[in-house]
């Protein structure tokens, strides 16, 4: 990827938590990068470290947890050819750090409604976000604010802009957080599973809402969520985590069709598929995700492994290799070195 | 509308209606009716699945709580027909008799968090539904315990823990083991793969298709995700502000149906394929229960909507045999089910 | 099947580690350990139980015990170190005696002689009854007459005032206790039941509480510790007064059980209780109580300061404990000229009890809050 595309890089980042029971690995060696329009899904389950990893490249991260390795590099605020700006090196109290908040980086979140304060009405919430990155006069911040419930295809903006957030249905407040998030038109925007608490014609409905407001702006997208459906709508490039590591990494269309992480392969098996019954019951993934404090030696998926190598997978910890077509996966299947080397014999595949 | 009664029918459901007013004030004066449900017909045959769909807020988990006698019915009957005591109108049972009813009937809930007791071990927790009905006591009791966490492929050992030692798929078989106490015969089933994660999911779903058949169980699966109701279900019944919309076979509802509102929501449904085609943008909100607009509910998201729509409330009619439509162009209208999505994961 | 389904149940237990185990009581225990303040307030508290227990063994003097020849006498403390400046073991004090100004009219107390008395550990002196039942005369220390160990000063008559510290923690320290119980039973009792049943019954309960919260604490109190029977003698007379300022707080403990019942009633388990036939003494005694239980021992500690002070209000307003028995509010009661403040400061050092005691429990009740959801982080 030419370094001209690249808008965000995210290299090694690990972010623990230390909380008094013991440390929380909850981003344990992340990487990946965002191009500029592009969009980077990131599928995980529960606990996988994938909000974490949103709020790390924010620095949102409050005590106990902090980065504690790893390069968070921003290539929108000079210009292409200019230094990257090392995020995780900013202090998150910084001048730099909150305008790169809202002004390049916006985040979306799952619960709309807890993120919007229900005391204010939207519009002063909005005027507020759009007069902190931008010096406008009231009735201009007013008339952009306006404009972007428009944008956002909020029904009477007008009226909208003076109501309060439960006045709104759930969809219609996720409209204005997008709104809010969206007001000073960032580079980038970390949507932290927007349309989970929705119902899915509305999130058909949000989603489509994302997509055009992408295109329309030029923006790149982090897009952070559990379901399968989603991410394949959404994303042009899929990172795939499970506890804190990053597993496969691929763009959209090898990962549904050529899946190889043996995380991914379960995980695209054990959903069943609308229009598609067969009467058959579902492949599963055994056992159930491990507590992050508790996490296995070696591979941490080794324990639910259809393929797991004794006397490797539980050993060694692999690492991330990269395969043809550009893709990424963190499994010792792929890594010819390592199964000469430990002599093993693939399990019952 | 008359749904025939099936005689292997375990529980049918006719024209149910559940409103709860909204009161304001020291003297509780009543402002309103919120009606979460109004109008839902539905048949579930003995040993059968089937999935009661919907938006949130369109009454499908009051529809599960006024079967289980949790809240007085308005009106409308619930016919259960219990193994031993026959057929019963659980809207109008008295509450000895809904004790019997709840012996044969049992619920399974959506957050497997918030429906055990932090401070109750697994044993007290699965014992007591025996306990309270005084089935079993003493070694019986434990006997009974264990058979039920093995049914569910927990190990009888953990059964002194607490909930907080389980992982949210092992308590979601915890809950399912409580609901088998009673041996059942027909569990309603609320969301209860909703709060999981989605490599947990397909466990739970796996054991409840198990346990159908081991048991002979029937279900009222209701849920908002449609790829698992199509999964599990054998019929369909999809509802919409409190109305039931449409109910049929499970392939005739995602291949041919006949309502728009099941057609659209079929369009949304996120799919795991990045070549699948676009989803359908159903536009508007979803009505408020309170205020609904008059003549059919949905008519104002309707691409479809003529005068008529506006104006007459719809009946549910039988378009073909077990297919039913609450719609006023059911016969005209050409919908598209699922099958006309590209959904070929290949070039 | 099976070999997946047992996977399942196994692998994630033992990987968890042996916290995951422990029921949630042993969680909150240590979560409760982990609040340094808790366990300061809790170690202070069982200090001061346990003087109150030991009182007669602790206390040199017997309470009523008038010193004639000491009135309004400053603390003394045992000395080591002699007037030639030689250090003796065990400590030891000189006799006293008292000597008024002409002019001021003002005490003061000069030692007689260079005599040492030394403190005699576990000596036998004034007979009393330990624990109320057991007749014994041993005292921790004492010291032969004609000196005195006063610690921390008589009063205008003479009495010794770190006996009367002693016996009055009996008296302040359980008068919260058996308030906070007595006001925790009817508290739960009507919180659980008007939450649980809601409708007409808690609307009645709840319209009471409001008229009896808004009422002034103080003249309420003052009120109702009139109506007390003044024939009643010093027993009769604490447990109504403890009586009586249960009955004005039960109120707001009512009200939070009230509440946390109101959310637990729709929690699923209590619904999953109810579908499976459970009745109400059922699911109240297994499900409403013990998760109640927590949140109820948080508003009682936190109670329990209010209560001790409330005595003590009631006391120093003199509509108390009467004597011959004593407390310390009925101390601080004897403190309350200001002559006291600039001539006898020591009278007030109860209060000093009153607030250390007070602020130990608050700790206790800030670390049980803290333990009472063991699962939240």
């Amino acid at each position: 990827m030419a370094e001209s595309e690249l808008l965000l890089e995210v290299r090694n980042l690990k972010t623990h938590f230390f909380a008094e029971e013991g440390i929380v690995r909850a981003v344990d060696g992340v990487d990946f990068t965002v191009a500029r329009g592009k969009t980077l899904g990131v599928l995980g389950e529960s606990g996988c470290g994938k909000s974490v990893t949103g709020f790390s490249i924010l620095r949102l991260v409050q005590p106990p947890g902090r980065i504690v390795a790893g390069e968070i590099l921003y290539h929108g605020l000079h210009g292409a050819d200019n230094r990257a700006l090392d995020l995780a090196r900013c202090s998150p109290t910084s001048s730099q750090m909150q305008s790169i908040r809202g002004g390049e980086i916006a985040m979306i979140f799952q619960e709309a409604r807890t993120s919007l304060d229900p005391v204010y009405t939207v519009g002063s919430q909005l005027i507020e976000a759009i007069k902190y990155h931008q010096s406008l006069r009231q009735e201009q911040a007013k008339a952009w604010g306006v404009e972007m419930l428009r944008r956002v295809g909020l029904p009477d903006p007008e009226a909208t802009f003076n109501k309060y957030p439960h006045q709104l249905s759930g969809g219609m407040c996720q409209r204005v957080m997008i709104a809010i998030a969206l007001s000073c038109q960032p580079k980038l925007l970390i949507a932290d599973e927007p349309t989970t608490a929705l119902d899915v014609t509305t999130e058909a409905q949000v989603l489509r809402l994302i997509k055009d407001l992408q295109e329309e702006l030029g923006m790149s997208m982090i897009f952070i969520t559990h379901n399968l459906g989603v991410v394949a709508e959404m994303a042009d490039e899929i990172v795939v985590m499970y506890l804190g590591k990053v597993v496969e990494q691929t763009d959209v269309k090898a990962l549904f069709e050529d899946a190889r992480h043996p995380y991914t392969q379960a995980l695209l098996r054990s959903v069943p598929q609308i229009g598609k019954k067969s009467g058959e019951r579902l492949q599963t993934v055994p056992g159930s995700v491990p507590h992050p404090q508790n996490i296995p030696a070696g591979c941490p998926f080794h324990p639910r492994c259809p393929s797991r190598m004794p006397g490797l997978c539980d050993r060694k910890e692999p690492a991330l290799l990269p395969l043809s077509g550009n893709r990424l996966v963190r499994c010792f299947l792929y890594d010819e070195d390592a199964l000469k080397g430990a002599n093993v014999h693939v399990a019952n595949t | 509308m008359s749904m025939s009664p099936t005689p292997e029918s375990i529980l049918e459901i006719r024209n149910l209606k559940k409103h709860f007013p909204i009161t304001r004030g020291l003297l509780r004066k009543q402002v309103g009716v919120v009606k979460a449900v109004d109008g839902v017909f539905l048949s579930v045959p003995a040993g059968k699945t089937v999935g009661l769909v919907g938006e949130s807020g369109c009454g499908k988990t009051t529809t599960g709580h006024c079967i289980m006698g949790g809240t007085p019915v308005t009106s409308g009957e619930i016919i259960f027909h219990h193994p031993q005591l026959g057929a019963m109108d659980l809207a109008k049972a008295n509450s000895a008799q809904m004790s019997k009813a709840r012996c044969a009937m049992q619920m399974v809930f959506q957050d497997p968090n918030s429906s055990l007791n932090p401070r109750m071990t697994i044993f007290d927790i699965v014992a007591e539904p025996l306990v309270v009905n005084q089935v079993a006591r003493g070694s019986a009791l434990r006997q009974r315990v264990e058979e039920l966490l093995g049914l569910v492929g927990l190990r009888p050992e953990f059964m002194q823990r607490f909930p907080h030692a389980f992982s949210g798929g092992q308590r979601q078989r915890i809950v399912v083991a409580r609901a088998l106490a009673l041996n059942p015969r027909l569990i309603i089933a609320d969301e209860p793969v909703s709060a999981l994660d989605v490599s947990v999911q397909a466990q739970i779903l796996n054991l409840l298709q198990d346990l159908q058949q081991t048991l002979g169980l029937a279900y009222l699966f209701i849920s908002h995700d449609l790829s698992v109701v199509e999964h599990i279900s054998d019929s369909v019944a999809v509802m919409y502000v409190g109305k039931l919309v449409e109910f049929a076979p499970t392939q005739t509802i995602f291949h041919f149906p006949k309502h728009p509102y099941t057609q659209a929501l079929l369009m949304s449904v996120p799919r795991p394929s990045p070549t699948a085609q676009p989803r359908a943008v159903l536009g508007g909100e979803v009505p408020s229960s309170v205020t609904p607009p008059p003549g059919c509910y949905f008519h104002p998201r309707c691409p479809f909507a003529v005068q008529q729509c506006a104006e007459i409330e719809p009946e549910l009619i039988e378009v073909a045999p077990g297919h039913f439509v609450r719609c006023h162009l059911a016969h005209e209208l050409k919908l598209e089910g699922v099958g006309s999505l590209d959904l070929s994961v290949s070039k | 099947m099976n070999e997946t389904l047992t996977l399942d149940a196994a692998a994630p237990i033992e990987a968890e580690g042996k916290i995951t185990v422990l029921s949630v009581r042993q969680l909150m225990w240590m979560r409760f350990k982990r609040n340094r303040l808790a366990v300061i307030g809790a170690v202070m508290l069982t200090m001061f139980y346990l003087m109150a227990l030991f009182a007669g063994f602790l206390a040199p003097y017997d309470p009523r015990t008038t010193h004639a020849e000491h009135p309004a006498a400053p603390p003394q403390l045992p000395r080591i170190v002699d007037q030639e400046g030689n250090f003796h073991w065990p400590p030891f004090v000189y006799a006293t005696a008292s000597k008024v100004d002409q002019k001021t009219f003002r005490r003061s107390y000069q030692p007689i002689g260079d005599t040492r008395y030394p403190l005699r550990f576990f000596a036998a002196a004034e007979p009393y009854r330990l624990f109320g039942l057991i007749p014994t005369d041993i005292h921790l220390f004492h010291v032969d007459e004609p000196a005195k160990v006063f610690l921390m000063g008589t009063d205008r008559n003479g009495r010794d005032m770190f006996s009367r510290v002693v016996y009055g923690a009996q008296v302040s320290l359980t008068v919260g206790l058996l308030g906070v119980t007595v006001s925790l039973i009817i508290g739960t009792l009507l919180g659980i039941v008007s939450g649980f049943l809601g409708g007409l019954f808690d609307n009645v309960t709840q319209r009471f509480i409001d008229i009896l919260i808004v009422f002034p604490l103080i003249p309420l109190w003052l009120a109702l510790a009139t109506t007390i029977p003044p024939t009643w003698n010093s027993v009769q007379r604490f447990f109504a007064i403890s009586l009586v300022l249960s009955l004005v707080t039960w109120g707001a403990l009512a009200r939070q059980v009230r509440g946390s019942v109101l959310a637990l009633r729709e929690t699923d388990y209590v619904q999953a209780a109810r579908y499976a036939n459970a009745g109400v003494w059922h699911i109240i005694t297994r499900h409403l109580l013990p998760n109640t239980m927590s949140h109820v021992l948080v508003i009682a500690t936190l109670a329990i300061p209010a209560m001790i002070l409330g005595e003590t209000a009631l006391s120093f307003l003199g509509l108390g404990i009467q004597p011959p028995m004593t407390s310390w509010g009925l101390l601080l009661n004897e403190a309350q000229q200001t002559r006291v403040l600039l001539q006898q400061p020591w009278l007030l050092l109860p209060a000093v009890f009153v607030i250390v005691a007070i602020i130990a429990f608050n700790f206790i009740g800030d670390g049980i809050r803290d333990a009472a959801d063991p699962f939240s982080k």
